[in-house]
């Protein structure tokens, strides 16, 4: 596609090359800026001044009186009400509380610190961050007791990290696909920029022993939950997190200190954080040997799956962001890996047809987030929505066909909360109708 | 010789660890008794007691209570 210097730019839908079936467009078709042919500037995708006119314009209300007062702390607008977790337990019985995040009215790559997803057994506790204390003791020369007070006068680092429940997807394990929304699908991840002192100086500091092969990690709630994890991680990038995105971490998310193991099962990032025991082989704890194992199809049972493996889906639309009416439309999602960097992102609106590959939001950060987008031309014809991610170990999404041939599903629909079984990452698909509703399916 | 050698090889790896704060507190074994309430894989460092699983499984299914019935949270 050639342009002559003297020749003005003519909107031209014909320009915007589709790249896959069904209307996919060519990534940088949105951007304006760095495109091969230099043309294809946001004004020529767009219907021009299409429909009726405006309606004329006059001063609301807000325009001509003093708004409210100025809180201490922000809250969202009232008109954001619905931008808010979902609730598994919310007149509180006596069972775990999970609440979920919604990824499908959030954009960009950090989840807001009201809206992290949080999984809690006994409720939040009300720690005194003055009175709390983490023990380091086992196979170390010197077992040591730090304070917060002591941990803030450490040197500090910031790094973004997903956190992600080994059950989240889990109901992509039903026969069929449940028809949910994707905050209850896939809710139990969230990512956040964490500060906090790294392990390993304090590991350094209390001489591990070689022997040492694991530590137990233990939060200082009533369930006192208990987590092994290999030394290595903990001398690799494991964090003592004392800040969520940048204010002291949120009492459900393990105020006043918690574990953090980038990339890894999210049940094993220890909340409350109050004892490390340094040892040579793992406790096979409940929530090791019961909870978090992935049943397979044979009667056996993985155990110590830790890395959450790479995944995306597509936010926007999705169940509930329905279509409107045939035009141009972002594809917008949430791609990330527990085993490095995000980098690449296909997309298909043809059920796995064709794909082309989605724009990705830079800075792509190792085991956090990586938003991705894709302009698409819906025609109002039937269309299914998939996207399929890669990192930078090699590893990519299965499609669901592959991944129950070897993992297995299950006999029937489980209840949408359900985790029957754990770490399932395998593309998701939304169906469009004609209509313009988007549904879970599988493809 | 050898002496002199580990040393020489304490000297060379401890100026990265001399420059943490070194803030935590010695505890001992008896004040931090309370706290060490994890068993070993083999049962060793369980609570003087008797009972079998079988014995037990009644309080468990009693005092936890999950999400998805007693086998799944």
């Amino acid at each position: 596609m050639k342009r002559r210097a003297d020749q003005p730019e003519q909107p031209n839908r014909q320009d915007i090359e589709e790249v896959a079936g069904n209307g996919l467009l060519h990534r940088r078709a949105l951007l304006g800026k760095g495109m091969a042919a230099g043309t294809l500037l946001g004004s020529t995708l767009g219907p021009l001044a299409t429909g009726a006119a405006a309606e004329p314009l006059t001063e609301p209300q807000w325009g001509l009186e003093i708004g409210e007062d100025t809180p201490p702390y922000q809250s969202p607008s009232k008109f954001s009400q619905k931008v808010a977790r979902t609730l598994s337990n919310p007149k509180f019985e006596p069972r775990s509380s999970i609440a979920r995040t919604p990824h499908h009215l959030l954009e960009g790559s950090l989840t807001p610190n009201g809206l992290h997803f949080t999984i809690n057994h006994t409720g939040i506790p009300q720690i005194d961050p003055g009175r709390h204390k983490l023990l380091i003791h086992g196979l170390v020369k010197r077992p040591l007791v730090f304070t917060l007070d002591a941990l803030l006068r450490y040197p500090l680092h910031s790094r973004p990290a997903f956190v992600e429940c080994g059950g989240n997807s889990a109901p992509l394990f039903s026969p069929k696909p449940i028809q949910s929304d994707l905050q209850a699908l896939h809710g139990l991840s969230s990512c956040a920029e964490w500060t906090g002192v790294k392990l390993s100086i304090l590991l350094d500091e209390c001489g591990v022993d070689s022997s040492a092969k694991w530590f137990v990690a233990e939060g200082g709630d009533a369930p006192h939950l208990m987590r092994s994890v290999p030394i290595s991680k903990g001398m690799d990038d494991a964090m003592i997190a004392l800040y969520q995105n940048g204010e002291p971490l949120m009492p459900g998310n393990g105020f006043p200190m918690r574990l953090l193991l980038p990339g890894w099962e999210g049940n094993l990032n220890i909340k409350f954080l109050r004892r490390i025991k340094l040892v040579t082989d793992p406790a096979m704890t409940f929530w090791e040997s019961q909870v978090y194992t992935e049943p397979m199809p044979k009667g056996k049972s993985y155990n110590f799956t830790f890395i959450n493996e790479v995944k995306s889906f597509i936010t926007r639309p999705s169940p509930g962001v329905d279509l409107k009416q045939p035009g141009l439309y972002e594809l917008s999602g949430i791609a990330y890996s527990g085993k490095g960097k995000i980098t690449k992102v296909m997309v298909s609106a043809d059920g796995g047809k064709s794909w082309a590959e989605a724009a990705l939001q830079g800075p792509i950060q190792s085991k956090a987030f990586t938003r991705f987008r894709l302009p698409w031309r819906w025609n109002g014809g039937p269309a299914i929505l998939q996207s399929r991610a890669w990192d930078d170990q090699g590893a990519f999404q299965p499609t669901r066909a592959a991944f129950v041939a070897e993992r297995g599903q299950l006999d029937r629909e489980p209840p949408v909360t359900a985790f029957r079984n754990h770490h399932c990452n395998v593309i998701t698909s939304w169906a469009v109708s004609s209509s313009g509703k988007v549904s879970h399916t599988y493809a | 010789m050898r002496k002199v050698l580990a040393l020489l090889a304490l000297a060379v790896a401890s100026p990265a660890l001399a420059e943490t704060p070194h803030l935590g507190q010695p505890v001992s074994a008896a004040d931090m008794k309370a706290w060490d309430i994890d068993i070993s894989r083999d049962g060793k460092w369980l609570p003087p007691g008797d009972g079998t699983a079988a014995q037990g499984a009644p309080n468990v299914a009693r005092r936890i209570v999950g999400e998805a019935g007693p086998v799944g949270f």
